[in-house]
């Protein structure tokens, strides 16, 4: 039989028991708890660097807080396949990306598409100099043409798969990633044409007065939009907390969006509902182009 | 052990049984095993849960451990396998290199964070093997060489767009002293990684062992307090129900002595301070008020039975006198019926006889005339008789008018009935005179007083004044009439009462004889016999269906009649009853049987003054 010294210490026990309970389910989880993350890591796969990546995402950062009630933490990256990695290892939760990024993240880290982010004017263009005496794509046959970066949507995958339904295949011509420094390369004759979005292009050619000295060759279809996505590991109802609310307070996200300078593309765009089904086009150009490995 | 439940019964049983009430004993009981089961339950529980937990902490801190050291182990190997995904994919796409690098570095960023929680874990967990804390330095520094060495890497890589060239920097990168020497020290750490995850092995067997024997110690502990519990309820019960019932029967023993032996000297022995003694006091108290009682409803009874028996005496003695006037009043009133029955009937019979003595008298006369007078005429019609029968011998040839005439009247049958018809007439008379001198005898007007009689004339008289009766009718047979009288010496009675004796008996025995149903001749026999020389004895017997045994004792009784209303007044034998016994002295009794007739027997003393 207990006497009362033996029952007061396996009381004791009992309380010190639930105390040990409550303090060690006090520990933060590393991603959420209830199924809702304590705080969000963001990316922005074609900014580089923290120091940009505030100054063109900082308001909306500060949005997506408000919209989210979560703190946002920015997550640098060094190149736009940086993210891939990161999301696979769970440094990452929530990114937004080009269309080609999108195919990336989905094939190698199984993102998540949440919402899209609409452009009226994302396609390709090939610009070349007013003289140039190019004026089909055919024409560029064993010619420079300065890119953006491996894999950009509207800067590589896209014209390239224009150039092979043109008939010319890689070998055909010479594609150089020169990426912010195209523009120059093509003014200086460095290179015979220059392809980009056609939203960039209307920007540098506003801001050099490029007017008259260039034109477009050709012009590819419209791009499937820009994309946010999610770490699957955020968990389906916060997944679809996040796809509703994105979409529902897009008139706090948009002038967010494009409140800084870089961002003006983005002026006129709405934030909607994708599928993955809407990137087969950019996918299927990838499997033309021979890169197909890239997004299995 | 035995001592001890002893002392522990001993004190239960004091505990329950002086000073407590049997609410108080049943709720200690239900506390004490309750209490038990509880307190050994939550113990075993609550030890349960804290062993459990201690393995269970233990347990997923060996988990931890192993799940940080294979983590570890896999993003070593992957992180070491960098230079030879780089010599695959170099001189290649960029976008591979670039992203091959960013692996890399999201690798490497992962190992720190690991190399980070395993410093914590040591620092959390005192019992960390030093062989942690050395695979945790060396891992550091060969991280840093190797971290240098891809550095070096990718220095010399850069700009290479060459993927032979590129891959021959690589290989021979690879096989370079320094990558030797790391893949030494990374060889070493996996060694480590080993012992270490089969330390956690056995650390991890070790915890569920516990965790299991945490269970089990919980389930023992639970079951064995469960048993006491149960123990203990069964000693509590076997207590609790004798401390109730001991006393309980005690005073049902006390209860039961009283009531059959009533014996309320009895008293119950008070032991306990609970309801019990309380019943016990109230028994007690009740056997003593009982007693009490009863002995005062003794004192009570008695005087009440003395009372009775003397109320009883009173009332008999009361009863036997209110009997008495009530048997006196109704002899008196029987007596004044038939008082006034009997002087209606003498006024009836006075009248009646006045009436048949007057008409008597004023028929005697006349018939006495007419009597007296035949004679003469029977003479003077003998004359006249022979007179004609001369004129017919003297005038053989008389005129045709008185040859018609005798012809017409038949003169010869004249001359032979006349005579007879003459004869007749004073027959008749000769009855007329006999019939008044039945109702002069009958009615005896002239010998109101006691006199001498001859009682055979009474009934002759009777008898004719019944003779009507006794005639054949349409409905009934002649009934019979034999007398078989003896030699009687004249009766001093009163005459005229005993011949409504005679009446009343005869005109019954007509009335049984007019019911007879058998087919024998009716017959009255009137018995005449002088018993002695101081008693006569009259029976008057008929072969009537004779009375019926119900009806028997009572055809004496006063208004007793079988007759239909307004044919019989039932005074006739109770009148006769009294006329023979009171104003004679004489007996009247009855014989009968149903279907054998009935026989009167009138017993008369032959001197009525003697």
């Amino acid at each position: 039989m207990l006497n009362r010294r033996a029952f007061l210490s396996y009381g004791l026990l009992f309380l010190g028991g639930c105390t040990a309970a409550q303090t060690t389910s006090s520990v933060s989880t590393s991603v959420s708890q209830g199924n809702r993350p304590n705080w969000l890591r963001f990316a922005v796969t074609d900014i580089s660097g923290a120091d940009e990546l505030e100054q063109d995402f900082g308001p909306f950062r500060q949005a997506l807080e408000t919209v989210l009630d979560l703190p946002i933490e920015f997550f640098p990256v060094e190149n736009f396949v940086d993210a891939v990695p990161a999301l696979l290892a769970n440094e990452l939760d929530f990114a937004m990306a080009g269309p080609s990024e999108y195919l990336l993240l989905k094939a190698r880290a199984n993102a998540v598409p949440i919402a899209g982010v609409t452009r009226s004017d994302y396609y390709s263009v090939f610009v070349t100099l007013a003289d140039s005496g190019i004026e089909t794509l055919t024409d560029l046959k064993e010619k420079k043409i300065a890119m953006w970066a491996e894999g950009a949507t509207a800067g590589h995958i896209v014209p390239t798969k224009m150039l092979l339904d043109a008939g010319l295949k890689p070998d055909a011509y010479e594609g150089i990633m020169l990426g912010a420094d195209g523009v120059d390369a093509m003014l200086s004759g460095q290179v015979d044409a220059w392809v980009t979005s056609h939203t960039r292009y209307q920007k540098i050619l506003t801001q050099r007065g490029l007017k008259d000295d260039v034109k477009i060759v050709a012009e590819g279809e419209h791009l499937p939009p820009d994309i946010f996505v999610a770490n699957p590991n955020l968990g389906e109802f916060f997944l679809a907390e996040l796809k509703s609310k994105l979409i529902a307070n897009q008139d706090i996200l948009i002038p967010a969006l494009y409140e800084s300078g870089a961002n003006q593309k983005f002026k006129e765009s709405d934030l909607i509902e994708v599928e993955d089904s809407d990137y087969q086009m950019l996918r299927d150009s990838y499997y033309a182009i021979g890169q197909g490995s890239a997004i299995e | 052990m035995s001592k001890s439940l002893s002392q522990l019964t001993h004190w239960l049983s004091t505990q329950l049984g002086v000073h407590r009430s049997i609410a108080k004993k049943i709720s200690v009981g239900y506390i004490l095993a309750l209490g038990t089961a509880v307190i050994g339950t939550s113990s075993g529980l609550i030890g349960g849960i804290y062993y459990a937990r201690l393995a269970r902490i233990q347990s997923q801190q060996v988990l931890h451990k192993k799940q940080l050291l294979n983590d570890f182990e896999n993003q070593l190997l992957k992180l070491e396998k960098h230079p030879l995904r780089m010599f695959a994919i170099v001189g290649e796409s960029s976008i591979w290199v670039q992203y091959e690098i960013s692996q890399y570095n999201s690798d490497l960023r992962l190992i720190e964070q690991l190399l980070n929680e395993i410093e914590q874990f040591i620092a959390s967990d005192r019992q960390a093997s030093p062989e942690f804390t050395v695979l945790l330095n060396d891992s550091k520094n060969t991280i840093a060489v190797y971290r240098q060495f891809i550095q070096d890497l990718w220095a010399q890589l850069e700009g290479v767009k060459e993927k032979q060239v590129a891959q021959e920097l690589t290989s021979a990168a690879l096989i370079s002293n320094d990558a030797n020497q790391l893949s030494t020290q990374f060889e070493k750490l996996f060694e480590k990684l080993t012992r270490l995850q089969h330390t956690a092995d056995q650390r991890y067997d070790l915890a569920t062992t516990q965790l299991e024997q945490a269970e089990q110690l919980r389930i023992i502990i639970i079951v064995l307090s469960m048993a006491i519990s149960v123990g203990l309820a069964v000693i509590l019960v076997l207590l609790t129900s004798r401390a109730i019932a001991k006393p309980i029967e005690q005073l049902t023993t006390i209860a039961r002595c009283v009531t059959q032996d009533s014996n309320f000297q009895l008293q119950a022995d008070i032991n306990t301070q609970d309801e019990v003694a309380l019943l016990a006091e109230a028994l007690n108290q009740l056997v003593r008020w009982t007693g009490q009682y009863t002995a005062e409803l003794n004192d009570a009874r008695q005087n009440l039975e003395q009372r009775v028996e003397e109320r009883t005496v009173a009332l008999q003695e009361s009863e036997a006198s209110l009997r008495q006037k009530a048997d006196a009043l109704q002899q008196t009133l029987i007596d004044l019926q038939h008082a006034q029955l009997q002087l209606v009937q003498n006024e009836k019979m006075s009248s009646l006889g006045q009436m048949v003595a007057g008409i008597a008298h004023e028929i005697n006369n006349p018939v006495s005339f007419i009597h007296g007078n035949l004679a003469h005429a029977l003479a003077y019609t003998e004359d006249i008789i022979r007179l004609l029968s001369l004129y017919q011998s003297s005038y053989p040839q008389p005129t045709a008018e008185i040859q018609e005439t005798i012809k017409d009247i038949d003169l010869p049958f004249i001359q032979d009935d006349f005579p007879k018809l003459i004869q007749s007439m004073q027959t008749g008379t000769i009855r007329i005179s006999d019939i008044v001198q039945s109702l002069r005898t009958f009615s005896r007007l002239d010998e109101a007083t006691v006199k001498q009689v001859d009682l055979h004339e009474g009934i002759d008289s009777t008898l004719v004044i019944l003779n009507n009766r006794l005639k054949k009718t349409s409905t009934s047979p002649e009934i019979k009439v034999i007398r078989h009288y003896g030699n009687l010496a004249p009766v001093e009675c009163y005459a005229g009462q005993l011949n409504q004796v005679f009446m009343n008996i005869l005109s019954n025995a007509i009335d049984s004889l007019e019911r007879k149903l058998d087919r024998s001749v009716p017959t009255i026999t009137v018995t005449t016999k002088l018993l002695d020389s101081e008693w006569v004895a009259i029976h008057i017997a008929d072969n009537g269906p004779g009375i019926a045994h119900e009806i028997y004792p009572r055809i004496f009784d006063p208004f007793f009649t079988t007759k239909a209303v307004g044919k019989g007044t039932g005074m006739g034998l109770s009148m006769s009853y009294q006329i023979v016994t009171e104003k004679h002295k004489g007996c009247l009794s009855c014989q009968s049987s149903p279907g054998q007739g009935a026989t009167f027997m009138i017993k008369l003393p032959v001197r009525l003054t003697a």
